[in-house]
């Protein structure tokens, strides 16, 4: 049986290129052939740059013939959500309003350095609104939707990215994380996520939606190549204000370490309530595999979600308040609303969740220095239904699009590094995440432990079919 | 803020806030707008009702 570059991961695809066992075309035009099969019904992709990936992939081959070294991702199809400024495409960041802009003049840093290990973009992915959305839902471009089954939504706001690479589109993507855009469709299409640390990853020349809690990170369907594209994006980059000065610090190296000697604890209180019992189960099921026995407390979780709320909704509604002005009626009305609102929340609120923002990440922060990784649930429940607006959790109904997140946003607030990790009971076809929380600067540690939990096979991420 | 926000009081939030932002209220828009300020209303309460230092230094801060 040949090499299938669908159902490889990008470590697969990057070793059979590098040996000559296929050709990047070869792998590129089987991507492109899938997105065609598939995205008619998915709607993961809102472009899709086919001229510019062959010629890359024509590059790599040529590269090769030439006995070059190629680089660690050479001939692995990606693609990126549609706020990622792509040269020659409009960055539209999920709404109608920004078709209106002029074409990117050139690709987001991200994107030129997983060019420069040798990837292969694909095209632009559908996405929430202006990334203000939990459900992968968009009245502009159609829902992404959970390729597991399509009658449930993708999560989002990364929707679009989740739903391409659950699919077999392609074996990597990448998506933003506010407050948890890439986790919650991890958990609800059953894939690896990374949000690394706030600052860790440059986020220059994307469409901006919280400039204090806006992450960048990927998606796979293994650990190892979540640290292959990982380590291919980091380092310092002075067009980004908030990207750290720090050097490469590759995480790929120590995977194989698995959880050897790590202190690893689940969170309770805040985390271990208001779900569903699938979220615990799999907590559950993920701790014993990682032997913690261990519970803690981070303190004050629900004023820490509150205040990531208040200040993203603040934050929101200043960014777009010349387009409340002119443009109000070209809004996905779910977006419009909270935006609005968010608009009026007196300045003195989100000085206060500014303050309360120092005292949480300074307790966290001591909970750290006797524990490597906290588990946490990602999501309160396995995918909702398309289209699905409320869910009643511990009895209260509330809408799906601003709870999806209740366990990712106090963890995103103080910008620390998560692995989100899927996991699958036997009598359900849709999966559930967890989230492997570290210490800021210390995503090599929550890779660790998502490795271990991929080589005891508690977790995994196969391509729907 | 520390208490629940009753109707009234959210419909004056929005119609005294709108014209200081130059925001036009839309009357097919009110209530969706409302019902996202009666949440922020109610996770403003439990920000607002932590006790927090005098001394503590907001997150967000500009270093030159």
């Amino acid at each position: 049986m040949g090499f299938d570059p669908i159902r490889a991961s990008a470590q697969e695809v990057a070793a059979a290129v590098a040996r000559g066992d296929i050709s990047a075309r070869a792998v590129t035009e089987a991507a492109l052939e899938r997105i065609a099969q598939k995205n008619p019904t998915l709607c993961a992709f809102t472009a899709v740059t086919a001229e510019r990936a062959l010629k890359k992939a024509d590059a790599v081959d040529a590269a090769r013939a030439k006995g070059e070294t190629l680089g660690p991702l050479a001939g692995v199809t990606y693609a990126v959500k549609n706020l990622f400024d792509i040269a020659g495409l409009v960055t539209r960041a999920g709404s109608k309003i920004n078709r209106d802009n002029a074409p990117a003049a050139s690709d987001a840093t991200l994107i030129a350095r997983l060019d420069a290990a040798g990837a292969v973009l694909v095209g632009a992915l559908n996405m929430g609104e202006y990334a203000y959305d939990f459900t992968g839902e968009n009245c502009h471009d159609g829902n992404a939707l959970n390729p597991h089954d399509q009658n449930h939504m993708a999560g989002g706001s990364s929707g679009g990215s989740a739903t391409a690479v659950a699919s077999g589109m392609v074996p990597l993507a990448l998506g933003s994380d506010t407050n948890g855009s890439i986790r919650v469709p991890s958990s609800l299409c059953g894939l690896f996520g990374l949000k690394p640390t706030f600052g860790r990853l440059s986020r220059h020349a994307t469409f901006p939606f919280v400039a204090d809690l806006d992450h960048l990170g990927p998606f796979a369907r293994s650990v190892t190549d979540l640290a292959l594209s990982y380590d291919a994006m980091q380092g310092p980059d002075a067009a980004d204000p908030a990207c750290a000065g720090r050097i490469v610090e590759p995480a790929l190296p120590s995977l194989a370490q698995g959880a050897a000697g790590l202190r690893i604890a689940v969170a309770g209180d805040y985390f271990a309530r208001t779900g569903m019992p699938e979220a615990f189960e799999a907590v559950a099921r993920v701790a014993k595999a990682l032997g913690a026995t261990r519970e803690v407390v981070l303190p004050e979780a629900a004023r820490a979600r509150a205040a990531a709320y208040l200040i993203t909704a603040s934050q929101g509604g200043a960014l777009h308040l010349e387009r409340l002005r002119r443009r109000l009626h070209d809004f996905d009305p779910d977006t419009r609303d909270r935006l609005f609102a968010g608009a009026l929340i007196p300045a003195s609120l989100i000085v206060k969740a500014q303050k309360f923002r120092s005292w949480f990440r300074a307790r966290v922060l001591e909970i750290f220095e006797d524990v490597d990784v906290i588990i946490a649930p990602s999501t309160p429940c396995r995918a909702p239904r398309s289209g699905q607006k409320t869910f009643v959790l511990d009895g209260v109904e509330l809408p799906v699009r601003a709870n999806l997140g209740i366990y990712t946003q106090p963890i995103s607030f103080i910008g620390l590094p998560v692995c989100a990790v899927p996991t699958w009971s036997e009598s359900e076809r849709l999966p559930i995440g967890v989230q492997l929380i570290g210490a800021p600067w210390r995503e090599d540690l929550v890779l660790r432990a998502g490795y271990e939990l991929e080589r005891q096979g508690v977790v995994t991420a196969p391509v729907a079919e | 803020m520390a208490h629940e926000l009753t109707d009234a009081e959210l419909n004056a939030w929005l119609d005294g806030g709108a014209p200081v932002l130059a925001l036009q209220v839309e009357p097919a828009f009110r209530d969706g707008i409302i019902a996202n300020l009666r949440v922020i209303a109610r996770l403003a309460a439990l920000v607002d009702d932590f006790a927090i230092d005098d001394h503590e230094e907001p997150a967000a801060l500009f270093r030159a």
